[in-house]
């Protein structure tokens, strides 16, 4: 006989031994997936291989999603080391000057800008910027630059990302006027030379390999 | 001396199975516990609501999205997610092809599969069908989903376990005549509630033990950053930056909120406290953020800790097993 305490039992004994080990182990999955968003250890990682089949298909797995929302402290000393947030992806159509900034077209402004749309936009904009390789690099600048040709209509000669840093709160506090569209608040990740199908990356000067050997140390690199 | 040890063997083998029976019978009542309340219903609706919201933020241009000429042609996904080189265990009806009618098909489906799951109609079928549709838009384009996606499919997974259920509480539907459901459901019910729970808290841990990591948050500035990311907000409330004091006090308050609540939300004279301020803190954090979607989303689930009926009442209506 069941004492008062207890709730009533609609499941068989059986039944909720199997689903218990079937939660055990989900709960695990999820345990493990959710702070897998720290950068894992290597035991970590393996773990989230074997577990991947289960994880992945079931878009448990987080993939270092920003969870944190914001990480970087913004202040005018470490501006060039401000890594994250708001990218805009801007083309620039052939046979314009690309040193004049009214030439350049914002891709998705007339979207709304708080919209899941133009934060997609905004995530691809981001891939060219955080993976090294080229390959992805091109692939996505040319998908960008097949927006940019449906959005304006007209041929692409280039591509650029800039990303969009935030005013410090000592500008509002201290009453100093800005404009935060103004150009000192973009930085310069990603800029390419479109041509027919091919992506041509521009690489700033400062960090191009010298083309004439250095002949005093004799280096190349 | 040897009888001493004999009675400490004993008392202790008795500890040990009277803790592991008690830890069982807590599992069992936590997890298993028949559960007829209003809050699937709602939950439901919630969820199909901004399920629905994202669903439709692929429009106008689904070609944009889906097809061949889009930012995201299924040959440029292939060499992102890396296929052929390491496994990837993604499914998606969007793999079967990106030509416009395809594509407007699914999506049609889709979009139909979410309003029969929002309305209830045909049960865990179309929540089934709902969560299959967003999962193969979050496939197709894993690299460019955010914070919402996530939830969103937890949300609509756990939600396929729980019956399908019209009882919205006070409020009665025009189509709300239904059967009385089974003890088997009213388990199930149970799970799904208590998964949803728990798999909530763990977002919120998450994003606790996340931003801890990072600087800003110590120092109070990170809501400030929020405010400032002009591109993405949906109000301007930089004004706020000429009172410093304010913004740290926000920031800290965000921290302490996301450890707080999932503590103290298991108590249940505190719960109708947290719940309010939680909807504060969502709303504070979407209009900071302009991660609406998100903010909602998180948001609505909050109706999984929505105060049961009492006990007397709950079992009183649930029927003994067969």
């Amino acid at each position: 006989m069941r004492s008062p305490e207890q709730p009533p039992r609609c499941l068989s004994s059986n039944l909720r031994s199997i689903i218990s080990l079937l939660l055990f182990m989900h709960l695990f999955c999820v345990f493990f997936c959710i702070f897998s968003v720290y950068p894992p250890s290597r035991f970590q990682q393996r773990l989230l291989s074997v577990l991947s089949p289960y994880t992945q298909l079931t878009n448990l797995d987080l993939d270092n999603a920003p969870y944190y929302l914001t990480r970087e402290i913004l202040l005018e000393e470490t501006f060039d080391q401000f890594q994250e947030r708001e990218y805009r992806a801007e083309v620039l159509p052939q046979g314009n000057d690309p040193s004049d900034p009214s030439n350049w077209i914002q891709l998705g402004s007339s979207w709304w800008g708080t919209g899941p749309a133009y934060r997609r936009l905004q995530q691809l904009a981001q891939l060219p910027t955080r993976t090294s390789l080229e390959e992805r690099q091109s692939l996505i600048a040319m998908s960008l630059a097949r927006l940019g040709e449906q959005e304006t209509g007209l041929p692409i000669a280039r591509l650029r990302i800039r990303q969009h840093v935030p005013v410090p709160q000592i500008y509002v506090e201290e009453e100093v006027p800005h404009n935060s569209n103004e150009e000192g608040w973009f930085k310069l990740a990603y800029d390419a030379r479109i041509v027919g199908d091919s992506v041509l990356p521009i690489v700033p000067d400062a960090e191009a390999a010298p083309l004439i050997p250095d002949l005093k140390s004799g280096n190349v690199d | 001396m040897f009888s001493s040890v004999k009675a400490f063997q004993k008392n202790a083998a008795e500890y040990s199975r009277s803790l592991i029976l008690d830890a069982g019978e807590s599992w069992n009542q936590f997890w298993f516990t028949p559960y007829s309340g209003p809050a699937i219903a709602w939950l439901r609706i919630a969820t199909g609501a901004i399920s629905l919201l994202w669903w439709l933020s692929f429009l106008p241009a689904l070609s944009l999205w889906y097809g061949e000429e889009g930012v995201l042609p299924l040959s440029t996904l292939e060499t992102l997610i890396g296929t052929g080189s390491r496994s990837v265990y993604r499914f998606s009806w969007f793999y079967l092809g990106e030509s416009l009618l395809l594509t407007s098909c699914l999506w049609i489906l889709g979009l139909i599969a979410i309003l029969l799951h929002t309305l209830g109609v045909f049960g865990r079928v179309s929540t089934l069908l709902a969560w299959s549709f967003v999962l193969s838009t979050v496939h197709r384009m894993p690299m460019i989903t955010g914070l919402m996606e996530p939830v969103l499919t937890m949300s609509l997974a756990y939600l396929a376990i729980a019956a399908p259920q019209l009882n919205l509480g006070k409020i009665r539907l025009c189509c709300s005549e239904q059967t009385q459901p089974s003890p088997l459901d009213l388990s199930l019910n149970r799970l799904a509630i208590r998964l949803l729970q728990v798999h909530t808290l763990f977002f919120y841990v998450v994003m606790f033990s996340t931003q801890l990591r990072s600087d800003t948050w110590w120092e109070g500035e990170a809501i400030w950053t929020l405010l400032a990311s002009s591109e993405t907000r949906p109000v301007d409330l930089t004004g706020l930056g000429r009172t410093p004091w304010v913004l740290n006090l926000f920031t800290h308050a965000v921290l302490l909120f996301e450890i707080v609540f999932p503590i103290f939300v298991w108590n249940h004279r505190l719960r109708p406290l947290l719940l309010t301020l939680n909807v504060i803190f969502w709303l504070f954090l979407g209009l900071t953020s302009g991660l609406l979607l998100f903010c909602f989303a998180m948001l609505s689930l909050s109706f999984a800790f929505w105060p049961e009926t009492s006990e007397k009442s709950r079992q009183s209506t649930v029927p003994e097993p067969v």
